[in-house]
């Protein structure tokens, strides 16, 4: 089918006209294996005249006698240009990758040439997508797009992969890049399981779900005049995957088959440990400040006295038995012992084929996983089909078929009573963990049943249960069920085609959390505190999602030779979508008496009441749309969009809105002559504007209604029915009147150069995007008696460049070829205004003493505002932290008195280098990756403050010290006494006052009294992918049925360099999910993995 | 049909799909996951039950922690930042948020009730309305109230509600009670079950709503003797039913799964981890007098001896060793098991206002010599009474005995709170009324008697937190002027959103009333 819209690219190009002298050429176009090529375009230059390969790669062409010069144009490969002299050719396509020019996929999946383009595109090959092997056709994109920012929460199977082209646009709705397969819009459900980040199960996107191997190519959009065909869905730029379909003549030995088979397995690690210090070992302080004890058995601290080798008892004294341990560092990641090893097989099966009039694709392939943490895993299944047949008469259809089933296990992060990494993270840093996967021993034990038959818990830990009972307890399964496809039925004849397309996309989604029966009562009472033998009944929740959207596009395109100098282009069409989602979630909490029998997983089981909520979202648009291009010469490209757009988001009087794009280009090398042209052999300037405008969410402008009560308070609910009594209340959130759509104008300059016959390309882009107008739940105060009201509320920023460079240094005639490759993405976010008196709006973010991930006037999107300590600017200049001299706070530094803005989770830049060798059928390929700025918020580090095994809570051995640089308020003065603060130097000349580690690291990081100071520098410098690939020759098995084969070694996300400060996560690493835009916040969050392995693929 | 026609008709049904009429198609924009609209009959509970929350958790910790009946367990952390007088800026924002969202709940309540005629449910929604921003205006001060709740188009989109000096507030009060009194009508549609509070029972209503219209004048009595004078001057000349025995405002809880006090589910929530312990200030003076209601309000260390164990307000930061909770009578023990009868921590009411209560705020408009009757002693003895008596099943389920019984043993065996100043100054009558008032609200009306104390300054024996950062000697007796919380801190939901927004206050600054 590619090659059928190859060719209709081509007849825009390409007309035909008698001459009265003329010869006829003849020859054969191959491909890179020496295939025969259909469709590639052959054209004599200087004219129109021209003609396309058959399904043999054979053509024959009348050129004028004149003429001897024929340019031969394919998708993929470089233009190449032949001069005739009357004996048959056979030309060989040289593919190239990074190349600028030949035909990019645009928005609605129409083919264009890259040169007509004014505005910046990236297309990759399946090759360079799939050479890490990642598991990921979305997350496999890291590093090779600028403008792209791609973040992988887990990077291995599973997870979510967020995926944002220049920058975050929307204060509160999805800012992920639209996901196109062959024009059609997919569902990129988030199957997380809790927006707030503080206890989320992580089970993937459904874009990740995509299996690179099945991806001929994908070009990215990454602005709006990019994707502004697409309507309100194309706003934040769009990722156009193509899929492989079947090929006329697919065989190479006469076989009317083309069969590939692919094998990979991969292993993964976790990629980085907390580094836990190695000095003090298990205890806490004792009752005179400064003195530690080694005796804390219940506890979760490494507060103890500094180690001693010597045996030391720990744990629950249980039937007058006690464990023993040397008391001396397990080495700086104890928490190693608690992973396994992941494993991952993945298998792909594709055969394709055809005959003149049809081709086909059919691909299977399987994903079966197991997650470093024990049985945890995934299992993933995909099956394609992808159709294509010419019914006569100029009519021709086309079908895709993709099915996608994917199964989960995966643990809980955060603070849930599941939450795995929590619990493994309050184990004390000398207390070994492997021996605890035993639970037959009665001191690992969660349920022990003592002698009078009282079950009990045996483990040491008062506050964080067994890790192992925990993985095999808290059950979390999704499984999924995804059907996504298109049916295309078209007419083209000469210089017009018209298709009527129908996408859809169904989902069906289903989670299940299993909680356990837990019993909270110890068995050594001595030290434990005395709980009483209350038992935790467990509970059960299911949530249930089906998505289903439909789109229908009926377009027309028409192409005309206008004269010698002037084509034209013209593309008309109309376009419905349909969006429904649906869910029913029910539970019966552990909170609300749980299930009636414990271990028992069913709604038919509840000792309190089962709980149950719908709900269903409706959203449907229509459009009419238009795009004009004109060019001159193939010089001078001017390309004209319009659109016009009706929402059901928006109120009748409001539902319509237009609007309109433009965008040229100009290859100015056309211009050039003579010995430049072989040092710049291609030379374009782009410019293009651009708006899109987009609806609101379903029923934002609707008024509050009213819905059965749960009534909350920070942790318990009360559930109604009140004793029978049946009750509504009001809903805090409510619409406005004359809501406007929102509003994204996007300028864009730049320039894409190839120098050296393409041995160096170069791409810069510029781009200017306002986004006004924005639509979200703007916080009302809660005096109003709602919570949020949707209006238009501001105005977001981002402006940025974006470079590619590539460059071949090495290219040999013996083999050798060293291609370099590096982007550079920056992009300056702001929020420019928001509605007066709002000063900002909270995204998300732990709420931790007002914490908050906020948007903030004059900020980047994506702030956070936390409390912090206080500081006072010298007369010098210098800061100084402000201690306190009295009171509980002695010696430590006074909290901010309110939340303050800190720095964002916005990378100041992002950058990738790589590097391709290759010789004779070897290569080796190399990727790093890099963001450079930002903060995350890491809750492991506050819990290893707490628990005193975090390196930083060694500070002065532990001792009293003064706070470095730190003054304090003179009695007096300062607040509340009407005198302004006099400050003095907090120091013993000073009379000043001392600190413990303890209480800073305890009572102030670890229990985010400061959470400011929980905020982590997120740069990092990662090696996102190597691989070792090697294609046998095929002179060693030409007798054999294999049509090629290859084998290689590879790794990805393999190595990661963190700032110096980071002793504790991924920086990638968060527990926001894909969508939510509260990123940059790790709540202890699954650990992201490193993979390596080993492939082989064959061809027949 | 040949291959053409099939192929043309194919098409044209694609572009019927294009172009499909729109209005109609377009038209899916009524949210089908709520109701448009409600019954009186559903609000009214809901209403109650959001206001029962907050008084119930929020309130109640907030308030027995600053009125010095509980104090942080050493065996957990919960509530450190309330020891140290250092909740931060959105300690308090859960309540508010509750509270006005209750209100809300009300304000529609009242306008669905008017247009279905139905007076005494507007007449109950003034009434908790009034109640409720008694309890916003005397957490938070200056708070928003005459352009509060409008946030809806509807209702005016107020978004920025201004904040209303407290004067403003309590007319308001008053005036919502007036247009109750005038509403209430025994003979019109009366609420059944419906009522969480009083079952519909309009002559309770009555009798709340002139309790509360006396509360509110008490409350001003010292920033405005001429306005509380004048009003329950004007009260009484009504012949005005108070809350007697039998007649106390509160919510019943217990009777389902997740419909238990929202106290004990919020420990539940927290995975019945015991924060909250006695603190000495209150329970020392209670072993001291022998007070019997310390078995009501504490639990001993071991069940049936005598062996009440408490810690200094705030010195959570010791080894944990055994300390008294509060009792399963007022829900703060997370064990919902205990040997007396059907009483689990997870049964007991929310109380809004109490006869005991009740009999104080006469005793003391009495002793102030507004009321027209010099009857202050008896019926500060009736409201110690009262307070006994209202926990008389639970005396009865403990220990065989009554409350009356125990009342009486416990006047006979003490000569001091028998030495009621009957012809005394009213300050010392004041002393002996408000210690007494809040000996009755241990653990269940402590927001109530945190706020008498900022009002009176009784008792006067409350201490600085061991663990206070506001400066003070940890430990020693509190004396006037020393930093100790007299106030809730405004919200960041109000101070980042309302562009209306006065200004942060800190804990320690004095709301209007609070002269002393």
């Amino acid at each position: 089918m590619k090659r059928i819209l190859l060719l209709f690219a081509l007849l825009l190009t390409v007309g035909a006209r008698g001459f009265a002298q003329t010869h006829v050429v003849t020859g054969k176009i191959l491909d890179e294996n020496g295939l025969g090529y259909p469709g590639a375009g052959i054209t004599v230059k200087g004219t129109q005249l021209g003609t396309v390969t058959d399904v043999n790669g054979d053509f024959s062409l009348d050129i004028p006698d004149a003429n001897h010069v024929l340019v031969i144009h394919a998708i993929g490969y470089a233009e190449q240009t032949i001069t005739e002299s009357g004996a048959p050719l056979t030309i060989r396509l040289a593919p190239t990758a990074r190349q600028l020019e030949g035909a990019v996929v645009t928005a609605l999946g129409v083919k264009r040439e890259a040169r007509s383009l004014g505005y910046s595109t990236t297309t990759l090959s399946s090759e360079d997508l799939t050479a890490g092997e990642g598991t990921s056709a979305l997350s496999d994109l890291a590093g090779k797009v600028a403008g792209a920012n791609v973040s992988s929460t887990t990077g291995g199977p599973g997870g979510d992969t967020r995926v944002v082209l220049r920058g975050e646009k929307s204060i509160l709705k999805d800012n992920n890049a639209l996901i196109v397969i062959d024009g059609v819009i997919m569902n990129n459900y988030d199957r997380t399981s809790d927006g707030s980040g503080l206890a989320q199960i992580d089970f993937g996107n459904s874009a990740n779900d995509l299996d690179p191997d099945e991806i001929e190519s994908v070009t990215v959009l990454s602005g709006p005049a990019a994707a502004a065909l697409y309507g309100s869905a194309g706003a934040n730029g769009a990722i156009m995957y193509t899929t492989k379909k079947g090929k006329h003549n697919a065989a190479s030995k006469n076989s009317k088959m083309d069969v590939t088979f692919k094998s990979t397995y991969t292993a993964s690690d976790v990629l980085k440990y907390p580094q836990y210090q190695t000095q003090f070992g298990e205890g806490a302080p004792g009752s005179t400040p400064g003195t530690y004890s080694a005796d804390d058995r219940p506890d979760n601290f490494s507060w103890g006295p500094a180690f001693t080798g010597l045996l030391q008892p720990w744990g629950q004294v249980i039937n007058g038995q006690q464990q023993v341990k040397p008391y001396s560092s397990l080495g700086s990641t104890p928490e190693s012992q608690f992973f396994n090893r992941g494993k991952d097989l993945q298998n792909f099966v594709s055969i394709s084929g055809g005959n003149e009039a049809s081709t086909y694709y059919l691909s299977i392939g399987s994903l079966n996983s197991s997650g470093v943490i024990p049985l945890t895993g995934n299992n993933r299944y995909s099956i394609r089909f992808n159709g294509h047949t010419d019914l006569g008469n100029n009519f021709y259809s086309e079908v895709n078929v993709n099915y996608i089933n994917s199964n989960a296990r995966a643990a809980a992060q955060g603070q849930s009573t599941g939450g795995i990494m929590q619990a493994l993270l309050q184990v004390p840093v000398d207390q070994p963990i492997a021996p605890s996967a035993n639970q037959s021993v009665k001191f690992n034990s969660m349920n022990f049943i003592d002698s009078t038959g009282v079950h009990r818990f045996g483990y040491a830990g008062d506050f964080a249960a067994n890790p192992f009972w925990m993985a095999q307890n808290y059950v979390n399964n999704n499984k999924t069920d995804h059907v996504l496809g298109d049916l295309k039925l078209g007419y083209k004849k000469g210089d017009f085609n018209v298709y009527d397309r129908v996408g859809i996309d169904v989902t069906d989604d289903r989670s299940t959390y299993e909680t356990p029966e837990y019993y909270y009562q110890s068995v050594d009472q001595s030290s434990y505190y005395p709980y009483y033998p209350y038992k935790n009944n467990g509970g059960f929740q299911q949530t249930d999602y089906t998505g289903m959207r439909f789109q229908n596009d009926l377009i027309g395109n028409y192409t005309h030779q206008l004269s010698d100098n002037f084509g034209l282009n013209v593309l008309a069409g109309t376009n419905t979508t349909i969006k429904n989602d649906e869910s029913l979630e029910a539970l019966i909490s552990s909170k609300t008496s749980g299930l009636g029998q414990a271990g028992f997983y069913s709604f038919q089981n509840n000792a309190g009441p089962l709980q149950a909520f719908n709900n269903l979202n409706q959203n449907r648009s229509q459009s009419v749309y238009a795009d004009i291009s004109l060019n001159y010469q193939k010089e001078i490209y001017l390309d004209l969009t319009a659109r016009n757009e009706w929402s059901s988001t928006l109120e009748q009087s409001h539902d319509s809105y237009f609007y309109p794009g433009a965008n040229g280009s100009w290859i100015f090398t056309e211009r050039l002559k003579g010995k430049i042209k072989d040092i710049i052999n291609y030379g374009k300037f782009r410019i293009g504007v651009a708006s899109v405008s987009s609806g609101a969410i379903p029923y934002a402008n609707n008024s509050a209604g009213y819905l059965q009560s749960s009534i909350n308070s920070s942790f318990g609910s009360i559930v109604t029915p009140f004793n029978g009594v049946p009750t509504t209340q009001i809903t805090n959130t409510f619409g406005p009147i004359g809501l406007k759509p929102e509003l994204t104008n996007e300028y864009e300059v730049g320039t894409d150069l190839s120098f050296l016959k393409n041995r160096i390309t170069f791409k810069f882009t510029y781009y200017d995007d306002l986004t006004h107008n924005l639509i979200s739940p703007v916080p009302t105060p809660p005096s109003s008696g709602y919570l949020a009201n949707y209006i238009n509320v501001g105005t977001v920023s981002n402006k940025g460049e974006e470079i590619s460079l590539s460059g071949t240094p090495i290219s040999t005639k013996w083999g050798l070829k060293w291609d370099l490759f590096g982007t550079y993405t920056h992009n300056v976010n702001d929020v420019v205004s928001l509605n007066s008196g709002v000063s900002q709006i909270t995204l998300g973010g732990g709420g931790f003493q007002g914490m908050g991930i906020v948007a903030a006037v004059g900020h980047p999107l994506g702030t956070f505002y936390a409390s912090d300590i206080s500081y006072e600017q010298g007369s010098n200049g210098q800061w100084h932290a402000i201690i306190a001299n009295n009171g509980a706070l002695y010696g430590l530094p006074v909290p901010t008195s309110t939340a303050v803005l800190k720095g964002s989770y916005q990378p100041k830049f992002q950058a990738s280098w790589g590097t391709d060798l290759s010789y004779k059928g070897i290569t080796l390929h190399v990727l790093f990756t890099t963001k450079q700025g930002g903060e995350f918020y890491d809750q492991n580090k506050s819990l290893m403050d707490f628990c005193g095994s975090s390196i930083e809570s060694t500070t002065n051995n532990r001792n009293p010290l003064y706070w470095p640089n730190s003054v304090y308020v003179q009695t007096g003065t300062g607040p509340g006494t009407g005198t302004p603060a006099v400050y003095v130097p907090n120091d013993a000349l000073h009379n000043g006052s001392t600190y413990l580690p303890y209480n800073y690291w305890v009572t102030q990081v670890g229990q985010n009294v400061l959470p400011a100071q929980n905020l982590v520098n997120a740069s990092y410098v990662r090696l996102q992918e190597i691989k070792l690939g090697y294609k046998i020759p095929q002179k060693y098995y030409s007798k054999s049925p294999f049509g090629s084969l290859e084998a290689g070694l590879f790794g990805n996300n393999l190595l990661l360099w963190t700032a110096k400060s980071n002793k504790y996560d991924d920086p990638e690493e968060n527990t926001s999910g894909a969508t939510s835009n509260a990123q940059g916040f790790n709540y202890s969050a699954t650990p992201s993995l490193r993979n390596y392995g080993a492939y082989i693929k064959v061809t027949f | 049909m040949s291959i053409n026609k099939k192929l043309i008709f194919a098409a044209l049904t694609g572009i019927v799909f294009g172009v499909s009429s729109c209005q109609k198609f377009l038209n899916v924009n009524t949210n089908p996951n709520i109701a448009q609209t409600a019954t009186i009959q559903t609000l009214l509970p809901a209403a109650q039950l959001l206001v029962g929350t907050s008084l119930g958790v929020d309130l109640e910790i907030d308030g027995s922690f600053f009125a010095q009946y509980w104090t942080q367990s050493p065996g957990a952390s919960q509530y450190h930042n309330l020891d140290q007088y250092s909740p931060g800026q959105d300690g308090f924002s859960t309540p508010w948020t509750n509270l006005y969202a209750a209100q809300e709940n009300f304000f529609q309540l009242y306008k669905l009730a008017d247009s279905v005629k139905a007076p005494n449910y507007m007449a109950i929604s003034l009434l908790m309305q009034a109640y409720t921003f008694q309890l916003i205006t005397d957490g938070w001060g200056n708070v928003p109230c005459s352009q509060a709740l409008k946030g809806q188009y509807a209702d005016g989109h107020l978004v920025n509600p201004s904040y209303d000096a407290q004067l403003q507030v309590y007319d308001t009060i008053l005036s919502y009670i007036a247009q109750a009194n005038a509403l209430i009508n025994p003979s019109s549609l009366t609420p059944t079950g419906d009522d969480l509070i009083y079952g519909g029972k309009m002559s309770n209503w009555q009798a709340f709503a002139n309790t509360l219209e006396l509360k509110a004048y008490i409350r001003i009595s010292q920033i405005n003797s001429g306005m509380a004078q004048a009003g329950i001057t004007a009260l009484y000349a009504t012949n005005p039913t108070f809350i007697a025995p039998g007649q106390e405002a509160f919510i019943a809880y217990g009777f389902g799964a997740a419909n238990e006090n929202p106290l004990y589910a919020e420990m539940v929530g927290l995975s019945f981890t015991q924060n909250l312990v006695a603190s000495n200030t209150c329970l020392d003076t209670m072993i001291a007098e022998n007070d019997p209601r310390i078995n009501i309000f504490y639990e001993p260390l071991t069940q049936g001896q005598n062996n009440f164990v408490g810690l200094p307000q705030g010195l959570y930061g010791i080894a944990y060793t055994g300390y008294s909770y509060p009792s399963v009578f007022v829900a703060g023990d997370s064990y919902n098991t205990q040997p007396w009868g059907t009483y689990r921590s997870g049964n007991a009411p929310v109380n809004f206002m109490t006869s005991s209560e009740s009999l104080f705020l006469q005793a003391e408009a009495a002793a102030r010599g507004w009321t027209g009757r010099s009857n202050d002693d008896t019926l500060f003895f009736e409201a110690i009474s009262a307070s006994f008596g209202y926990y008389s099943n639970q005396f009865l389920a403990q220990s065989g005995t009554s409350g009356a019984t125990q009342y009486a043993n416990y006047i006979a065996g003490n000569s001091y709170w028998t030495q009621y100043p009957t012809t005394g100054t009213f300050a010392q009558k004041q002393q002996y009324i408000i210690t007494q008032k809040y000996f009755s609200m241990c653990g269940n009306q402590g927001f109530e008697a945190w706020t008498e104390w900022r009002r009176t300054g009784y008792p006067n024996w409350f201490v600085i937190s061991e663990s206070s950062i506001l400066g003070g000697t940890p430990g020693a007796l509190y004396t006037t002027g020393t930093p100790y919380p007299r106030r809730f801190t405004y919200p960041s939901s109000e101070s980042t959103v309302n562009a209306n927004f006065p200004g942060l206050q800190p804990i320690t600054s004095q709301v209007w009333w609070d002269v002393l």
